[in-house]
């Protein structure tokens, strides 16, 4: 009988093939009776295919043809100076020789630019506006309720219905400490 | 027999310039000479940016990004290395530096699967271990689950595994790529694994002992 490390020992073997009848039968049966080992070995039955492939699974692309070539390559040809002309200059022997196609560069929209301009200044101007012209209240100025009191509004003392509001008895000296 | 194929061998390379002869032609401002390097690595390049990437647009970006670099800097190019292994090695860090740019989360994976992959992962959680090893092989769905899994992983994670397992490239060419220690390529490898398992052990269902 196999214990728990000599099963996880044998996984890739098993996984490839490699182990031995009798051996193979004790690692299934130890799989059958220890929950950790089962799944153990289903996790790494989900890797095994990229870890341990059994022959190479990759695939090529190589009948792409130059047309469907990159879109996304911008940051190339935003190189400067002489890396810049060397980008451009292998693009195009690239190009020619219909390995790729020649990154285009993204068409610039002026009308874009000139909304955004257009609205940055507009909203320099409401900052400025607010910050100088608008009228300035004080924080203050806010809580402080208006000296005009409408006929409608309670009197001092009185509710709403005109009747009279009983007033806290004073606290006594005693108590106040 | 032999001798026919050392025949051969010399009767091609009198016919087909080498890798360096090309190089030397591109470096002579020759752009055929660099045309032709392009053509014959293509494949090889692009292969390479595969393992990181399945978008066929982003394989291929990536593949002209690598030939673009590779024309920028052949003057620093050595002789000594053969061109291939440089090219991959300026197709590996283009690559790493697109992971760096767009890591994916963790929690993105289960609701990225195909009706496909999700009945792989339903034989996974049912199958007997015999019946798994069976059925791995023919299905292109278990291929690319494990790639999913790979992607949760951190960039430099990934890099390893897929150098290591995709590339079957040793420890000291790993670190002479991506300009670690040897020692660092290990450590990260070992817990690259141990991190892809913890990934696949979270989609694995729990069970019984069946001799309980």
């Amino acid at each position: 009988m196999m214990n728990c490390f000599e099963t996880r020992k044998e996984f890739v073997s098993f996984w490839l093939g490699a182990l031995d009848g009798e051996r193979r039968q004790m690692l299934l049966s130890h799989l059958k009776g220890c929950p950790k080992c089962d799944r153990a070995f289903r996790a790494f039955a989900l890797t095994a295919p990229m870890l341990h492939a059994r022959g190479d699974a990759a695939e090529g692309i190589a009948g792409a043809t130059p047309d469907s070539a990159p879109q996304n390559i911008d940051r190339l040809i935003d190189m400067k100076g002489t890396q810049h002309a060397n980008a451009q200059r292998a693009a195009e022997i690239l190009h020619r020789a219909s390995v790729y196609r020649i990154p285009q560069r993204r068409p610039i929209h002026q009308w874009r630019e000139a909304a955004a301009a257009l609205s940055a200044m507009a909203a320099a101007v409401l900052v400025i506006y607010f910050s100088l012209a608008a009228p300035r209240m004080s924080f203050d100025d806010v809580l402080t309720p208006p000296d005009s009191v409408s006929e409608t509004a309670p009197q001092s003392g009185t509710d709403f219905l005109g009747q009279q509001i009983p007033s806290m008895p004073a606290v006594s000296s005693d108590l106040a400490g | 027999m032999r001798g026919v194929l050392a025949f051969k061998r010399f009767a091609r390379s009198v016919a087909e310039p080498s890798d360096q002869d090309l190089v030397a032609g591109a470096l002579g401002d020759d752009p055929a000479a660099f045309a032709e390097l392009a053509t014959r690595h293509r494949s090889r390049v692009e292969r390479i940016c595969q393992r990181f990437f399945s978008d066929t647009e982003q394989v291929r970006d990536l593949a002209q990004e690598t030939f673009i670099h590779a024309y920028g800097g052949l003057k620093g190019y050595r002789a000594e290395i053969p061109f291939g292994a440089w090219l991959r090695a300026i197709a590996t860090n283009l690559c790493y530096d697109e992971l760096r740019r767009r890591r994916r989360r963790p929690e993105e994976l289960v609701a990225d699967f195909t009706a496909a992959e999700s009945k792989w992962l339903g034989l996974i959680n049912t199958a007997t271990p015999e019946a798994l090893v069976e059925a791995a092989e023919e299905r292109r769905e278990a291929k690319v689950l494990a790639d999913k899994l790979l992607a949760t992983l951190r960039p430099e994670d990934r890099l390893v595994l897929t150098l290591q397992n995709g590339e079957d490239l040793s420890v000291s060419e790993i670190a002479g790529i991506v300009g670690w220690s040897e020692a660092k390529v290990k450590i990260r490898a070992f817990r690259a694994r141990q991190a892809l398992r913890r990934q696949a052990a979270r989609l694995v269902r729990p069970r019984k002992a069946e001799n309980e």
